[in-house]
């Protein structure tokens, strides 16, 4: 117990120390790493979110500069004499085209519609299917019998229509297009359009089409697709009737292309100052994509592992696909909230491999955006994620599209997290090294104390186990040092004080003790015992043990020799009486005959010799008196003898009494 | 006396002139909504507008349309900047001077391909059909109500983006099975289905609401001074005249409103 609690003492030495030793500098060092990474983490953030308003304002100067290049290459190639020739010629050519489709014609076409565009339809849409042959109804003959020439009996397959670049035939129309369709190949291929289209004004036919999709040949102002974001683009060139203007219709649903999203730029063909008809081109969705993915290579442009730019149209739908959607589709599809895009739409996406059009996009810099203000700062993006952007809106085409360039904060703040692990492991590494001096210097000390006070222990241990010789023996000049050697002299002290008392009580055993073999003699009625004389502190005692056993010898001696004058007298009362019992007995005797001599005479008086009544009552009564006397005297002289005896048998019991004990001599 | 009858020449050329000068214009202004207004200029500039042309036109007041923005045109008319705006409903334009009668009266109907069977039954048989509507628009506080109830629900709403001409792109996605039926005003359907000959396809189901009070449509004047008070009373002066010279029911017939 005195060894664990001296271990205790060198424990809690141990471990104070360390407490002192790494107390502050635990708390210190928590406390800069808190306020370094606090520093570091507003530096950063403020960094970021520079560097996240400098990238987006690039992107969106960028993005307008696109569009603005695009819209004045759509306003030049509408401008372009031989644009309005070919739109003229065409117009013309169609007009004048009598064409009527054979009833196996028109099942071609019409198996285009139901089956080619709808099972194209079907894969680009999951899940959803679409009666495209009710549509016919809604194109003339003269353009069924154009779509049937350069759609259903083309040779190319679905996708790949445009490869033909003139239906056989003689018709007019056909050199026409022989004519034009390298040309605008040519334009697509160098303004990267998705398709262009040349539409007479005033029927809103669309004459020229570069890929032949569904929208070829129709009329955009009664025809199927009178709705569209083409037709509103038809009519919107037409409004303005300005060929220095653009008109751009913003991203939706196209059902010609399979209902994919499609943007249109629209300028009217003017000629000799009348407006004949529209220049329309298809925005190609790649470029876009291009300058919002930054060439795939965000990394390069300061984006990070998360940076991204988000573009969203007024609709709140994408107008670009996220990073995500680059890099890794099907986790990015997985992952997408349920609020972004139901399971059906997600299907979609996956079928177009795009999100644009599709994925709804909802956020507080998006929405800020989309209301005409510009900022930066931190907000959970839609997917959920907490991210730090800069937003502006971004004029395209009169519209007002969202322009969001955003990282997750986790990754813009990294570095102030390297630097909080890195300062802590340090704080780690030097705690350690100091607990470890602390540990050393605190166990010298632990030791320095808890040696002199096991010496102590060990001492007092050595001590109750009567070793009356054990000193601690400590010499040191420190408190402990004087405590031992303290100690030891009140040690040596002690000790004497304590061999003294032991003689001493040596000496009072032995006289104890032989005053007990004295009482025990006592006891056996051995009155000739003295008890001796041995330590002074007992000597009263002895002195008046023996004076007692002195006065009870002699007490007893004169008890025997009273007793025995007492038996000796009694002996000779007892005698006395006796002798005179035996002296009184003849006369008792004759006393007896005079009374029975008395009683006789008596009983004869009575019986009848008649004597003296009266007489006879006084022998009556004499012989009573004497026969008491009689009696008495007997009586007397048997109590004599009787109390003599019984004195002799007193005495007699005295003596034998007082000779049971063992008298010294007189 | 040469001299009175030059004055009295020269005074009349005055009044003749300062009568041109000041010749009145009513200005109105709107979003394009076929057939109450459409585009100006046109042979058909809408029906609204030839009706209000039709009865200023006694009193030498021309009409200036143009087209803008609703909100726009609303904010418009209540500065004064405007006179008028055509095709409001009176809870879009609360304060201004409304004639005594709607000029036309409408409903939101659901309409469907000819050769679907659809027998609609009200509101709880819409969970049956995918309708198709436009986003944005406002159908009335019923419909409005189940529509953003159901709105992600693609088997039950289509929904087409708003644009100049939706209800033709919702008349398309009719046609190709995307929608059972379609919502929409039914000034404007019946108008879009005789102009684009589309009866033949697609017909008239019934009044989405069954019951409902029909939308009441008007020429909205400005409440700012007191000419739209003055156009108001004119409309109202000369609308039994027009009714009963017939040229309101052709007008009605020219752009198939009933």
């Amino acid at each position: 117990m005195a060894s664990s609690n001296s271990r205790s003492i060198g424990r809690r030495l141990i471990l104070g120390t360390l407490a002192i030793a790494l107390g502050p500098l635990a708390l210190a060092s928590v406390l800069i790493a808190l306020l370094a990474w606090s520093d570091a983490r507003e530096a950063l953030t403020a960094r970021s979110l520079e560097q996240l308003r400098s990238i987006q304002g690039v992107k969106r100067d960028e993005l307008q500069a696109y569009f603005d290049t695009l819209s004045a290459s759509v306003r030049a190639l509408a401008a372009s004499p031989s644009m309005a020739e070919h739109l003229l010629a065409m117009r013309t050519a169609l007009r004048s085209e009598q064409t009527a489709l054979t009833e196996t014609q028109r099942e071609q076409l019409q198996a285009y519609y139901d089956q080619d565009y709808a099972q194209r339809y079907a894969e680009r849409n999951p899940g959803q299917s679409v009666r495209a042959g009710a549509l016919l109804g809604l194109i003339s003959a003269p353009s069924q019998a154009l779509q049937h020439r350069y759609i259903a009996s083309n040779p190319h397959p679905i996708g790949a229509k445009h490869q033909l670049a003139a239906a056989a035939g003689a018709q007019s129309y056909d050199q026409l297009h022989a004519t034009l369709h390298p040309v605008m190949a040519q334009l697509i291929e160098s303004f990267g359009f998705y398709d262009v289209f040349l539409i007479d004004a005033d029927s809103g036919l669309v004459v020229y089409t570069y890929f032949k999709e569904l929208d070829f040949a129709t009329s955009l102002k009664d025809g199927p697709w009178a709705g569209s974001g083409l037709a509103d683009a038809y009519l919107a060139a037409l409004d303005g009737a300005d060929a220095r203007q653009t008109s751009f219709v913003d991203f939706r649903p196209y059902l010609p292309s399979y209902d994919d999203s499609a943007a249109f730029l629209a300028v009217p063909i003017v000629v000799a100052g009348r407006v004949e008809g529209v220049f329309a081109a298809q925005v190609p969705i790649d470029l876009i994509e291009r300058i919002a993915s930054f060439n795939q290579d965000w990394r390069a442009a300061g984006m990070g592992d998360s940076g991204e730019l988000v573009m969203v149209g007024p609709d709140r739908l994408a107008r670009a696909k996220p990073r995500g959607m680059h890099e890794d589709p099907q986790r990015f599809l997985a992952a997408l909230p349920e609020a972004a895009a139901d399971a059906s739409t997600v299907d979609t996406m996956r079928a177009r491999s795009t999100t644009v059009g599709l994925l709804e996009i909802e956020s507080s810099a998006v929405q800020a955006a989309l209301e005409g203000n510009s900022g930066t700062g931190r907000y959970t993006n839609a997917m959920g994620r907490d991210v730090l952007g800069a937003w502006s809106p971004v004029a395209i085409g009169g519209l007002s599209w969202a322009l969001v360039a955003e990282i997750d904060r986790a990754e813009a703040l990294a570095p102030a997290t390297d630097l909080l692990r890195k300062m802590l492991l340090s704080a780690v590494a030097v705690g350690i090294l100091l607990a470890l001096l602390a540990a050393f210097v605190a166990r010298r000390w632990a030791r320095d104390i808890h040696r002199p006070i096991e010496q102590l222990a060990e001492t007092v241990r050595r001590l109750s186990a009567g070793d009356m010789r054990a000193r601690s023996h400590l010499h040191g000049s420190d408190e402990l040092g004087q405590l031992g050697t303290a100690f030891d002299r009140l040690l040596d002290d002690r000790v004497a004080a304590l061999a003294l008392a032991a003689e001493s009580n040596q000496e009072l055993e032995e006289s104890i003790s032989a005053m007990e073999r004295s009482i025990r003699q006592l006891a056996d009625n051995d009155l000739t015992v003295q008890v001796p004389i041995g330590s002074e502190r007992t000597r009263g005692v002895a002195l008046a043990i023996n004076e007692l056993i002195g006065e009870t010898a002699s007490t007893l001696r004169n008890v025997l020799l009273l007793a025995a004058h007492a038996s000796e007298s009694a002996q000779a009362a007892r005698q006395q009486a006796q002798d005179m019992l035996a002296q009184a007995q003849p006369h008792l005797d004759q006393a007896r005959a005079t009374i029975s001599e008395l009683q006789t005479w008596s009983k004869r008086l009575s019986s009848g010799e008649a004597v003296d009544a009266d007489l006879c009552k006084t022998l009556d009564a004499c012989a009573d008196v004497l026969q008491s006397l009689v009696t008495r005297a007997e009586a007397v002289l048997g109590n004599q003898r009787d109390q003599a005896r019984q004195v002799a048998i007193h005495a007699q019991s005295v003596v034998e009494t007082a000779r049971v004990f063992k008298l010294p001599p007189a | 006396m040469r001299i009175h009858g030059l004055a009295r020449s020269f005074l009349t050329a005055c009044l003749l002139l300062g009568s041109s000068a000041q010749a009145e214009t009513l200005s109105i202004r709107a979003d394009e909504w076929y057939p109450l207004n459409t585009q100006p200029g046109s042979a058909q500039p809408g029906f609204m507008i030839e009706v209000a042309q039709a009865l200023l036109a006694p009193h030498g007041i021309s009409v200036d349309y143009q087209l803008m923005a609703w909100d726009e045109a609303i904010a418009t008319v209540r500065e004064g900047a405007a006179d008028c705006v055509v095709g409001a409903l009176p809870s879009d334009v609360e304060g201004f001077f409304l004639p005594q009668r709607p000029w036309v009266l409408s409903e939101q109907s659901l309409y469907a391909r000819v050769d679907r069977q659809i027998n609609y039954g009200g509101l709880d048989s819409l969970k049956y059909l995918r309708m198709a509507v436009i986003a944005g628009y406002s159908y009335g506080e019923t419909l409005d109500a189940y529509i953003n109830a159901h709105r992600r629900q693609r088997d039950r709403i289509y929904l087409v983006p708003e644009s100049a001409r939706a209800s033709r792109e919702m008349i398309t996605r009719l046609l190709v099975g995307h929608a059972d039926v379609m919502l929409e005003t039914s000034v404007v359907m019946d108008a879009t289905l005789q102009r684009d000959g589309l009866s033949k396809n697609i017909r008239k189901l019934a009044p989405a609401v069954p019951g409902a009070a029909k939308e009441t449509l008007y020429i909205a004047c400005s409440p700012v001074g007191e000419r739209g008070g003055r156009f108001v009373r004119l409309f109202d002066e000369g609308m039994p005249d027009l009714e009963r010279s017939g040229r309101l029911a052709e007008l009605k017939d020219r752009y198939g409103i009933e």
